[in-house]
């Protein structure tokens, strides 16, 4: 099995369940060694206590024999000693009949030793022993005492064979004379059998006489005093030099012979341990045998109740290392377990759910979050986002990087004049025409307003960057067709690189704006690289900007008026109202600098009427002064001229001051009214048919069609400037200004001729039947008291 | 105490009638030994009374101790049959009765000589043995037929 690796072991089980398998086995490993020591202990006590008793059983059979053995001696002795034949001690045995009948009686008793018979005087008489005819006298050990018919005698020599013995002697009363001694009868009982009796197996027994003799020692070993006198004191236990022995003692239970023998039954315990080495070796043979099966069993259980947790371990840590949802673990088990393993799927595949609902909608929001709505195209956040990634790709790689601006020229006038849903439909056009310029890898974002920003990833150089531009550029050129109509858009483009224009986003894109703004500024319908001396400018005009918002509201505008005067005569007859800007720490301003910046940012809604109604209220203070009325012009700009109210605020601001329509005299580029002329027309209408009359300014610089000029209920033609300085002396100007007079004539306008300075412009002028002029030659601008001062005193 | 003084009596009426008649002398002989403290002769009857354990003491108060031979003896066949008038096996009877009382029978030798070696250490002792017997040590009493 795989599992009985070390790596599988610590892959199937992880730390717990190493922990629990150790737990396990060692639980295992004390409690069989607890019951064994336990079991051991008690087998031991048990063991002792077994051959204890066995000892003493030995010791007291043994015991018990010898006496008993010896009690038959005794009474075969006595027995014998009261026989008939016993009176033949008299005579020596003179037949032989004594020395017989102890013959007889050996070979009949099987008598390990021999008979002796004694006469009274103690001569030996008669024995069993067929060696040869003994002669001798009874020994004085194997006299009875005094007063006994018999006696026991211990292990002494035998005289007459030379070997121990154990004797019994017995006091002989002959029938006739039995009040007298007659002999001695002695039945010797050899040493030899005696050791024969006391032979044991399994221990060893130590034999003792009344007075401590040892008569017999069993165990081989020399014992000391001290231990016989620890055997004497019938001590249990004993130690000689390393060994112990356990020590029990024979007890008589045959009363009749007097035998006071000690017989210790000695074994030493090591002896004995042998019985408990082999418990030993039962107890460590079946603890492998049990061993073997409960570690299989635990190991079973380990892996039964911790695969599953393992799996579970594992998928959790797949899951949070890919963070792949899909994964399971199988259900394995029935059980706690099982229903563990099928929750888990269970709450995995509801976080799959969740975590996807979650991704969906995050994709949503963060779709919604970084692009644009109208057009699809990302955002600013996501164009900065990709710009974000691709410097630093740029960076590794060697490469550069082109943000381009591209703003859309001309649009908020399509947006002003025909509705936001046009321009809608014609930023999405636009932009769809943009996403074919360029490659996939780049991206093309809508900043907001008619303001595009165009990512170009990991281009090679600045000559890859001017074809996509011009790409760009060209792709607008195509008219649009919204609504049935035709629209023509061109697009300003600014660009910017990395490194070179800078390496961080937001001065490439700064830099691109102020490269657009300068292509802007060319007249739009082009590109241009950003160059450093771009910035400067681009400050002025955000600080000169931003001073406009709050021009009006601090009062900065001031109006100054160019009188309007007949050529014949040199009477004034109206005023051109002019706006002055004076700029705090600046002076005053030219309108041509902040006149561009106004209409670019609609400021010239605001303030357009402020000009507006500060000139007729002006026009009012001078009629009430008593002044006589003059005409008042005012210029309208594009963006107020396509305002829908225009007329509207005319008409209110005519009313609040009083104003006479008559005297009004609204002044509109050629390029204004040309921009869109359907529309322009209308309006003029509108304002002729309140009683105001139009003029059309700087006539000639722009493109318009003279048919046009039908078309439009125009009441004056201001000569533009341009041609007025080079007459006389250049003859297309001249001719210029002649041909606009006369057809000016010819439709009935009245033309006003613009910056004249010199009396030779006034007189060429004058000849050719223009009816009014203005310029330096006649008056500059002058604030409305000074004007108020040439009215009253009728000035030139 | 009366028995004995009885057979006492007895004794000294044997003995009397011993020396008066005296055994005859010669033929197949049996001799009749004692010990040599003994004094005086013995007659048939008062041998037949010695060896029945009717008189158990001589007249000086020695007590007798009469020897047999075994049983199967030829010349204890021929005793019982001179002197006791009966064959040993029919004594038997006697024997038994005797034993019953506490009364051993005579003490048993197996040879004449054994009878002599007995009666010549055990003082009060007479016994019986062949005519060719040597007697040295004891006196003889008598002789049967």
């Amino acid at each position: 099995m795989k599992i009985f690796t070390r790596a599988g072991l610590s892959r199937v089980f992880g730390p717990s369940a190493r922990r629990m398998l150790f737990v396990l086995s060692a639980l295992y490993v004390i409690t069989y060694a607890s019951v064994s020591a336990i079991v051991l202990k008690d087998l031991s006590a048990y063991q002792l206590a077994a051959e204890r008793k066995r000892l003493a059983l030995l010791a007291t059979g043994k015991l018990n024999l010898i006496t008993r053995e010896f009690f038959h001696q005794t009474l075969n002795d006595r027995a014998w000693a009261h026989l008939d034949v016993m009176n033949d001690l008299v005579t020596d045995d003179i037949d032989k009949r004594i020395v017989r009948t102890l013959r007889q009686m050996k070979t009949e008793y099987k008598l390990p030793g021999q008979i002796y018979a004694f006469n009274a005087a103690g001569t030996l008489v008669a024995s069993s022993s067929k060696t040869k005819p003994l002669r001798g006298s009874l020994p004085r050990s194997w006299m009875p005492v005094q007063g006994h018919s018999h006696r026991f005698i211990d292990k002494s020599p035998n005289p007459y064979s030379g070997g121990m013995t154990v004797a019994f002697s017995q006091a002989i009363y002959r029938s006739y004379d039995p009040g007298r001694v007659g002999g001695y009868l002695v039945v010797t009982y050899p040493w030899a059998a005696v050791r024969a009796l006391l032979r044991l197996n399994g221990g060893h027994l130590v034999l003792m006489s009344r007075r401590g003799r040892v008569l017999y020692n069993g165990t081989g070993i020399d014992l000391p005093p001290a231990t016989l006198v620890q055997l004497r004191a019938h001590a249990r236990r004993y130690s000689l030099g390393r060994e112990a022995y356990l020590a029990s003692y024979g007890s008589r239970s045959v009363q009749e012979f007097p035998l006071h023998w000690q017989i210790a039954a000695v074994n030493s315990v090591g002896a004995m341990q042998g019985y408990l080495h082999a418990a030993w070796r039962q107890i460590i043979l079946w603890a492998f045998l049990l061993g073997a099966p409960m570690g299989a069993l635990i190991l079973w259980l380990a892996y039964r109740f911790t695969k599953p947790l393992a799996d579970i371990t594992a998928a959790v840590a797949d899951i949070s290392y890919s963070t792949d949802l899909t994964r399971r673990v199988e259900v394995t088990s029935r059980g706690e377990l099982g229903v563990f393993q099928a929750a888990f799927n269970s709450m995995v595949s509801r976080v799959n759910e969740l975590i996807a609902e979650k991704t969906r909608e995050a994709e949503v929001l963060e779709v919604l979050a970084m692009t644009d709505s109208l057009t699809q195209l990302p955002n600013r956040a996501l164009f900065i986002n990709h710009l974000e990634q691709a410097l630093p790709r740029a960076y590794w790689h060697k490469r550069a990087v082109a943000v381009l601006f591209l703003d859309l020229d001309r649009f908020k006038f399509v947006n002003d004049t025909l509705g936001h849903d046009t321009g809608d439909r014609l930023l999405r056009a636009a932009s769809a025409r943009l996403l074919t310029c360029v490659r996939e890898t780049d991206t093309v974002a809508r900043l907001g307003g008619d303001e595009f920003a165009i990512l170009l990833d990991e281009v090679a150089s600045l000559d890859d960057v001017a074809p996509i531009a011009r790409k760009l550029l060209e792709s607008l050129v195509p008219p649009f067709m919204i609504d049935n109509g035709e629209l023509l858009i061109s697009g300003s483009l600014g660009i910017s690189l990395y490194p070179d224009d800078g390496t961080d986003i937001l001065s490439l894109m700064k830099h691109a704006d102020t490269a657009m703004y300068q292509a802007k500024q060319l007249g739009g319908n082009t590109y241009q690289f950003y160059q450093a001396d771009m910035s400067a400018h681009s400050l002025q005009r955000f600080n000169m900007e931003s001073d406009l918002r709050h021009a009006l509201e601090r009062e900065e505008f001031t109006l100054c008026y160019q009188p309007q005067v007949t050529m014949n005569g040199g009477h004034i007859v109206g005023v051109e109202a002019l706006i002055r800007w004076r700029r705090p720490g600046a002076g005053l301003v030219s309108p041509a600098e902040f006149m561009p910046l106004l209409e670019e940012t609609g400021l010239i809604i605001p303030v357009g009427a402020w000009v507006l109604e500060t000139a007729c209220r002006q026009h009012q203070s001078w009629r009430k002064a008593g002044l006589p009325a003059i005409r008042l012009a005012v210029n309208l700009s594009g963006r107020q001229f396509y305002q829908p109210d225009i007329v509207e605020t005319v008409r209110r601001i005519l009313k609040d001051t009083c104003m006479d329509s008559t005297n009004l005299e609204l002044e509109l580029t050629e390029s204004v009214l040309m921009k869109d002329v359907d529309p322009a027309v209308e309006v003029l209408r509108s304002l002729t048919a309140i009683g105001v009359r139009c003029a059309i300014d700087d006539f000639g610089t722009g493109y318009s069609s003279l048919s046009y000029l039908k078309r439009f209920p125009i009441n004056i033609l201001k000569i533009d400037q341009a041609f007025v300085c080079n007459i006389p002396d250049d003859a297309n100007d001249a001719a210029i200004v002649a041909a606009i007079i006369t057809m000016a004539h010819a439709l009935g306008i009245e033309t006003v001729a613009e910056g004249v300075e010199t009396h030779e412009q006034m007189t060429f002028l004058q000849a050719r039947g223009c009816q009014l002029a203005q310029g330096y030659f006649f008056s500059r601008p002058r604030p409305s008291d000074e004007i108020e001062h040439m009215l009253d005193l009728r000035l030139l | 105490m009366g028995v004995w003084i009885a057979r006492a009596v007895i004794s000294f009426a044997l003995l009397a009638m011993a020396s008066q008649t005296g055994f005859a002398k010669g033929g197949s002989q049996i001799l009749i030994v004692g010990n040599q403290g003994i004094s005086g002769s013995i007659s048939r009857k008062g041998l037949a009374a010695i060896y029945l354990l009717r008189v158990v003491f001589w007249p000086n108060g020695q007590r007798i101790v009469p020897v047999n031979r075994g049983a199967s003896s030829a010349l204890r066949v021929e005793f019982s049959t001179l002197v006791l008038h009966e064959p040993p096996m029919a004594l038997a009877n006697y024997w038994s009765q005797m034993h019953f009382q506490g009364i051993n029978p005579p003490v048993v030798m197996g040879s004449s000589r054994a009878v002599v070696a007995f009666v010549r250490k055990v003082p009060g002792a007479i016994g019986y043995v062949s005519a060719t017997t040597p007697t040295d040590g004891t006196k003889v009493l008598g002789r049967l037929p």
